[in-house]
């Protein structure tokens, strides 16, 4: 079917021989499907050839540089020429093919951290048969940290060891995460760049923890149950679901003008 | 601005360049976490001085512990926290005599200026999207709702769930919450009809698409992307950095609907909650919560992200037509 398919394709278009295209032209005389098929196919050529031509690659250093700054970007002037696209670069750049995302240059080792001598893990890695949980407190307790030495030390440079093959796989926990009421008193309060604090009569304070009411999506009668997808305005409500949008790995979302949400908090 | 063919290539080129100085200047506060397969994410740098990353759940994946590439070393971390609004982690290193020279980042100041270009960073680079703002809200199952903004990607972002996003100068503006799935990649349109252009790159028939214009103009698909809004960053990374490295939100204890003519209209209280030992009923509007007007039901979800638990605040509500003012006492919320 994909090649019959093909073959009334490149008919449409011109692309067989002559003896193939009488051929095909034959098949599609006596099947109406086909015949449809050819001639949706020739209209899209039609289509095509009325088609006006791309602008042309014209290059304006002004436009260029407006359009740019106007992105607010910033591109480093070259030591020697100033702000200078050569025109022959900008050739050869538009015979590259572009790639939607930069790959990383190799960088040089930066040293990032100092480690005592002696300290080297070199222990096999761990595989993860555990479910998704908080650590003990005791595996975090910080300690006091003794005098390391300045000596930077290289250590391993392959980027990922080979781990072993994980011997149990548990799903992460669904729904929100629980965290038990924090009984430390506040003591120290330090300025913080966002929200407010409570001011120092509360500090010593501990608010009252509850479990505000989750968002609530009511149906109601009618054809769109009070749910309309949105037209991009502003206000609107993203419904963010479990299943993952397979191209972007990010949680699927559709989005939504919904009279009958109640949010809770 | 209408740009040609080439203009737009020098364009995106510059855009990268950009993105790739941005990259190699924050590569010290930058760790690329991974499995035994491959990498799964970024951790960014919060607090050198105490190992603390920050990092979204799904790069983690499960386990308690993870490890991440930093220069030329690998090491290993502990999560520390889980924030339940962001998913984000908050990842401390194992090694507590390690001593890190590079600077943590930082959380932006203000809002991005509605158009302007942000990075999502990835384990193989970064990609450019652009902020649209906009006042959206994510609602998930069994989750608070989350004040949100927009984003937009023009090249399709390909497995860029949960990657931290950043402003161009480096700041952390958000993460990559959720996306809107495409209908499909139509390379172009206003070409006989466009359910014969789709049908045939759908069906992948290569002769066909072959025979396509490469050269793609016109509408283009877009992802439409959407973060956590700065109110919810900087309290998020506020709660990581505090001596309990938890994210702490204030809790009123309500269900608001939207109410006709303007307010959140409450409809349901929880027992013994501030909104109850505050005096609110059934049935009362909200019309502003401190200095925050309240126009709509998903203005209370943004007005409360702004204040902190045991923080006292002032509602102003119209009860049977009489506006007053209701003083409560906001809780933590548990979720």
């Amino acid at each position: 079917m994909k090649r019959k398919n093909d073959d009334l394709l490149r008919l449409a278009f011109g692309e067989l021989s002559a003896e193939s295209a009488r051929a095909v032209e034959v098949q599609a005389s006596v099947d109406e499907k086909a015949r449809a098929e050819l001639e949706g196919y020739r209209a899209l050529r039609a289509g095509l050839q009325r088609l006006p031509a791309p602008p042309p690659d014209t290059l304006s250093p002004d436009r260029l540089r407006a359009a740019i700054l106007d992105r607010e970007l910033r591109a480093r002037r070259p030591t020697t020429s100033g702000w200078a696209w050569a025109p022959v670069a900008l050739a050869t750049l538009a015979a590259v093919v572009f790639v939607s995302r930069p790959r990383p240059t190799a960088a040089d080792p930066q040293i990032v951290a100092t480690i005592d001598e002696g300290r080297l893990d070199a222990s096999p890695l761990p595989t993860f048969n555990r479910a998704f949980d908080r650590p003990s407190e005791a595996s975090v307790a910080s300690k006091p940290v003794p005098e390391a030495s300045r000596k930077p030390v290289h250590t391993r440079s392959d980027a990922f060891v080979t781990l072993p093959r994980k011997q149990v796989e548990e799903p992460l926990p669904e729904g929100p995460l629980l965290w038990a009421s924090d009984t430390r008193r506040r003591d120290d309060l330090e300025e913080s760049r966002g929200p407010s604090l409570p001011p120092p009569s509360l500090a010593r304070y501990e608010p009252q923890t509850i479990a505000p009411p989750t968002s609530v999506i009511e149906r109601r009668e009618g054809r769109d149950g009070g749910m309309r997808l949105a037209s991009n305005t502003d206000d609107t409500v993203v419904i963010v679901s479990t299943k993952r949008d397979l191209e972007t790995g990010a949680p699927a979302a559709t989005e939504m003008e919904a009279s009958s949400v109640l949010v809770g908090g | 601005m209408f740009l040609s063919g080439a203009e737009e290539l020098a364009v995106r080129h510059a855009q990268n360049v950009a993105v790739q100085r941005l990259l190699d200047r924050l590569r010290p506060s930058l760790a690329v976490l991974g499995d035994a397969r491959r990498p799964t994410g970024m951790a960014a740098l919060l607090d050198a001085e105490q190992g603390l990353f920050i990092a979204h759940r799904d790069a983690v994946r499960d386990g308690s512990t993870v490890w991440a590439r930093m220069g030329p070393g690998t090491v290993k971390m502990h999560v520390r926290s889980v924030d339940a609004r962001t998913d984000l982690v908050l990842l401390e290193l194992a090694a507590k005599d390690l001593r890190l020279s590079a600077p943590g980042l930082a959380v932006a100041d203000g809002d991005p200026t509605p158009g302007s270009k942000v990075v999502v960073l990835l384990a193989e680079g970064g990609l450019v999207g652009s902020f649209v703002g906009g006042q959206k809200t994510l609602l998930a199952a069994g989750r608070p709702a989350v004040p949100a903004s927009e984003l937009r990607f023009e090249t399709p972002p390909q497995l860029v769930g949960g990657a931290l996003l950043l402003s161009l100068d480096g700041k952390l503006i958000g993460t990559m919450g959720a996306t809107v799935a495409r209908a499909g990649n139509v390379a172009a349109v206003g070409i006989g009809t466009l359910e014969a252009v789709q049908k045939i790159v759908q069906s992948q028939n290569k002769a066909a698409a072959n025979l396509l214009p490469k050269v793609q103009f016109g509408p283009a698909p877009l992802t439409v992307a959407f973060t956590p809004n700065l109110d919810v960053m900087r309290r998020t990374v506020a709660g990581f950095l505090s001596e309990s490295h938890r994210a702490e939100y204030s809790a009123l204890g309500v269900l608001v609907a939207d109410a006709p003519g303007g307010g959140a209209v409450v409809v349901r209280i929880t027992p013994d909650s501030p909104a109850a030992r505050g005096g609110l009923r059934v049935g009362d509007v909200l019309l502003a919560m401190g200095d925050r007007a309240i126009a709509r039901q998903y203005d209370f979800i943004r007005a409360l992200v702004a204040f902190s638990p045991g923080e006292k605040t002032v509602l102003h509500v119209r009860r049977d037509g009489v506006e007053r003012q209701v003083e409560v006492l906001l809780a933590r919320s548990k979720l």
